[in-house]
């Protein structure tokens, strides 16, 4: 079988190799490399000592809660975007970097948006699988038209509010 | 490259003492609006280039407050609580006069639409209003709308706090907020500044209402859950008092629990309102009250400090000290009858002695509720630029205010207010009435609102009679959706389609205030030449049965529907 | 025999369009080509081909029917796209010279 993995951006919009194999539920494990488990698979095999470095997809009714206790032996959460008007993704990317203290990889898979690439990356995103056919240059363009704005996760900075207090009042 | 080369503040924008009242912006809100501009520019040349389907092209032009309508693209402008200076009035007029039909329409949530709008100009567009600091993001779209307030903020004599304060704090937050512009739905934030509710907190996602705890500090109370459309509900109270410096940190709270857990598997179904009403209104607010206690404190705090460089960028008026009264005021009111009329509904109570809040309606006998020309746009910029401090506010009502007026000034205000679509002293009376564009506009109507409203307008000319009957809210909404807030008017019509022809139902006893309350149904749908006379025996029987003093809501809530019902049927 | 004619939005501007032939469109109804029931299916083929050209957007089928004022759309909501806003006639496409 020829595997063909999606394509991966980093936070700069730059293609990435992607480590890591999503697995369905009944999907047999591979020996060896990265693979990222539905919840409840996880949550059934987390116990085990495995020959792979250990993923998981969250649902988006999945309530990050579930892995905090397994987030220092996750190598990557994926939140996932069925539409990318189903913004629960966001709140779940924030709710692991802010309330969970994750630091490691957390990837945005399904259905979303170069336009909505700032927003993920400020709620905590760091890396976004593109559906078949998307070009990578599309999303940095994005990056490009940023403007003022900051793209570092919500955590890392102050409310915007305060990053403005940091202007000079008044009028330049 | 540097973006602000792209868009230039006009020429004396703003221009220090005479823009006070608005929030004034700096460099890096002017770089995320030119940013958004910019990128909407790309898009709808992708568009017009094919390279974008109008599916895709759809939300896009939406987060930019565009709309396809019934005749046109429909631009909808945010107007920051309410607010503006006669600097951004002025180049709405033209907006209005430049690309659209010479004027624009100011609705029930402070904003102004403009009807007659080509996509091909849109970016254009976008790029003047952004040179006096105004925009239309967040205006459509299932994320945060523009916050609304009491239109009397910064004003009221019986104002707590200044609500202009909180809600540019709330547009603040919410602009471009990265986690929440993909709610289920739409989500609505009212304030108000005193515990006197001018913003039908209760209808709104969340209703802040300003109150003093039991050692007299003002804070917050919070509602949540309230709404009109399908489903209309009044909101529950989840919090009795926050402490004002935390109201991000609870926002971000509610926000949190709705983004995570309200329904997104029906359209109908999606707003906060459900959430609440299917959780229980106290399990959501103990979920609310967990998330909040996870949030850190000291990042979401509101320092004082904060607070208070956020109002001095409104800039204050120099108000004069003045008498209370004022002479040339009152021998005006002893002098001209017409004039006293009007100050009898037209004039609200200002904090500061010797000022008057003046309300100018756009609700002319048999005009169109809250359209204004682009003259009248400009005029109403003049006068604010010569009697109230260069800033103008736009009411949830549909009429525009000048918040801070000399008493002694206001007879020859009223003056220079004497001509066709701006005189009318109708205020809080049965032909100030809130209507929604209706089918003459609106893609999404069942049947005409402007017509109805002019008919009863024409109907109730007679001024005396209007001052006769008193407080008297008539609201029309041209669909289920709610736009006019037909519910909670004193009186609310509704346009239905039935059978292929518009009809329309009546309700009685809704109100918008802290009493908030849903109107009950009079009886089946009528048509539309038959609402008039109904409208008429109403009141009549009203005018018959009252006590001395008694408003029509009261009379309404002592009679009972029963009563009216008998009346109706004539 | 129930006609029908082909409505939509143009692209560019918003207007509303009404399909004249199989290729072009007016802002004005009276120049609408009227489609028996049998031809509604190829009117609307060539709106979706405009639709695919970027010139329209959300093409559909509009019933009329005869009137004291001649040909007109059978429901209230097309007959103010035809017109133009009741409370403001003057703003009929067909009377603001486009």
């Amino acid at each position: 079988m020829v595997e063909t993995r999606p394509q991966v951006i980093d936070a700069t919009g730059r293609a990435i190799d992607n480590g890591w194999t999503q697995l369905a539920d009944a999907a047999p494990l591979p020996a060896a490399g990265g693979v990222i488990l539905p919840l409840a698979r996880l949550l059934a095999t987390a116990e085990a000592v495995l020959p792979v470095r250990l993923g998981v997809l969250l649902a988006p009714g999945d309530a990050p809660d579930a892995v905090a206790a397994l987030l220092h032996r996750l190598g990557v959460v994926a939140v996932s975007f069925p539409k990318f008007r189903d913004g629960r993704g966001f709140t779940q990317a924030r709710s692991l970097r802010e309330h969970f203290g994750y630091g490691g990889e957390i990837r945005a898979v399904g259905h979303v948006l170069p336009d909505q690439f700032l927003s993920l990356l400020r709620c905590g995103v760091s890396t976004v699988e593109l559906a078949e056919g998307q070009d990578p240059a599309v999303w940095r363009s994005v990056l490009a038209l940023r403007g003022g704005l900051d793209t570092r996760p919500v955590a890392e900075r102050p409310l915007p509010l305060l990053r403005r207090l940091a202007a000079p009042i008044g009028i330049e | 490259m540097d973006i602000l080369e792209q868009i230039r503040p006009a020429e004396g924008f703003p221009s220090g003492g005479a823009q006070t009242g608005i929030y004034h912006y700096d460099r890096l809100d002017r770089e995320f609006l030119a940013a958004r501009i910019a990128t909407f520019r790309e898009q709808v040349e992708r568009r017009l280039s094919g390279a974008l389907t109008e599916q895709e092209f759809k939300p896009l032009r939406l987060m930019n407050g565009l709309y396809l309508q019934l005749h046109a693209y429909m631009l909808r402008v945010a107007i920051p609580y309410g607010i503006l200076s006669s600097t951004q009035l002025r180049k709405l007029a033209h907006v209005g006069r430049t690309y659209d039909r010479g004027y624009g329409h100011f609705t029930t949530r402070q904003n102004i639409q403009f009807n007659w709008i080509a996509l091909e100009q849109t970016p254009d567009i976008l790029a003047e209003l952004a040179e006096v600091d105004i925009h239309a993001i967040q205006t459509s779209g299932n994320c945060i709308r523009n916050v609304t307030t009491d239109q009397f903020a910064g004003a009221a004599a019986d104002e707590l706090i200044d609500p202009r304060v909180y809600a540019e704090i709330l547009r603040q937050w919410s602009t471009d907020h990265p986690e929440f512009a993909f709610l289920p739905r739409k989500f609505k934030i009212a304030l108000t500044g005193s515990p006197q509710d001018r913003a039908a907190i209760k209808l709104h996602d969340i209703g802040v209402l300003t109150t003093r705890n039991a050692e007299g500090i003002p804070g917050f109370t919070i509602y949540v859950g309230g709404g009109l459309g399908r489903t209309p509900v009044i909101g529950v109270k989840i919090r009795d008092w926050l402490p004002a410096q935390d109201l991000l940190r609870y926002m971000e709270a509610i926000l949190r629990v709705y983004n995570a857990s309200g329904r997104r598997d029906n359209l109908y179904k999606a707003r906060i309102k459900i959430l609440v009403r299917e959780t229980g209104a106290a399990k959501f607010a103990e979920l609310v009250e967990r998330e909040f206690a996870s949030l850190s404190g000291e990042r979401f705090a509101l320092p004082q400090a904060v607070v208070d460089t956020i109002h001095a960028r409104f800039g204050a008026p120099q108000f004069e000290t003045l008498p209370a009264q004022s002479g040339a005021f009152d021998a005006a009111v002893a002098a001209d009858a017409d004039f006293a009329r009007w100050t009898r509904t037209n004039l609200h109570p200002h904090r500061v002695p010797g000022y008057a809040s003046a309300t100018i309606s756009l609700k002319p006998i048999g005009g169109i509720p809250g359209d204004a020309t682009a003259d009248q746009m400009d005029l109403v910029a003049d006068l604010a630029d010569r009697f109230s401090f260069g800033e103008i506010r736009v009411a949830h009502e549909q009429n525009l205010v000048l918040a801070h007026v000399r008493r002694d000034d206001l007879y020859e205000l009223w003056q220079k207010l004497r001509q066709p679509g701006i005189e009318t002293p109708n205020i809080g009376l049965v032909t100030d009435i809130i209507a929604c564009p209706g089918l003459d506009y609106c893609d999404l109507a069942n049947a005409r609102s402007i017509p109805i409203a002019q008919a009863i307008s024409a109907r109730f000319a007679d001024l005396a009679r209007q001052h006769e009957i008193g407080e008297l809210h008539l609201n029309i909404s041209g669909c289920i959706n709610a736009c006019a807030h037909h519910h909670v008017g004193h009186i609310g019509i509704l346009g239905v389609d039935k059978h292929g022809s518009e009809a329309y139902q009546i309700t009685l006893g809704g109100a918008a205030n802290e009493q908030a309350a849903l109107g009950q149904l009079l009886g089946a749908a009528v048509p539309a030449e038959a609402v008039p006379d109904l409208i008429e025996r109403v009141v009549a029987l009203y005018l018959d049965r009252r006590m001395p003093g008694e408003r029509f809501i009261d009379c309404f809530r002592r009679l009972g529907m029963a009563v009216f019902k008998e009346a109706a049927r004539g | 025999m129930s006609l029908s004619v082909i409505t939509a939005s143009r692209l560019r501007d918003g207007a509303i369009v009404w399909l004249t032939d199989g290729q072009t469109w007016s802002t004005r109804f009276a120049e609408a080509l009227c489609l028996a029931e049998d031809a509604v299916a190829q009117g609307l083929e060539a709106a979706h081909a405009a639709e695919r050209a970027q010139l329209v957007v959300g093409a559909y089928q509009v019933a009329v029917g005869e009137t004291p004022s001649g040909v007109l759309p059978v429901s209230v909501r097309e007959r103010i796209r035809a017109t133009g806003p009741s409370v403001r006639p003057d703003f009929a496409y067909a009377r603001a010279g486009e």
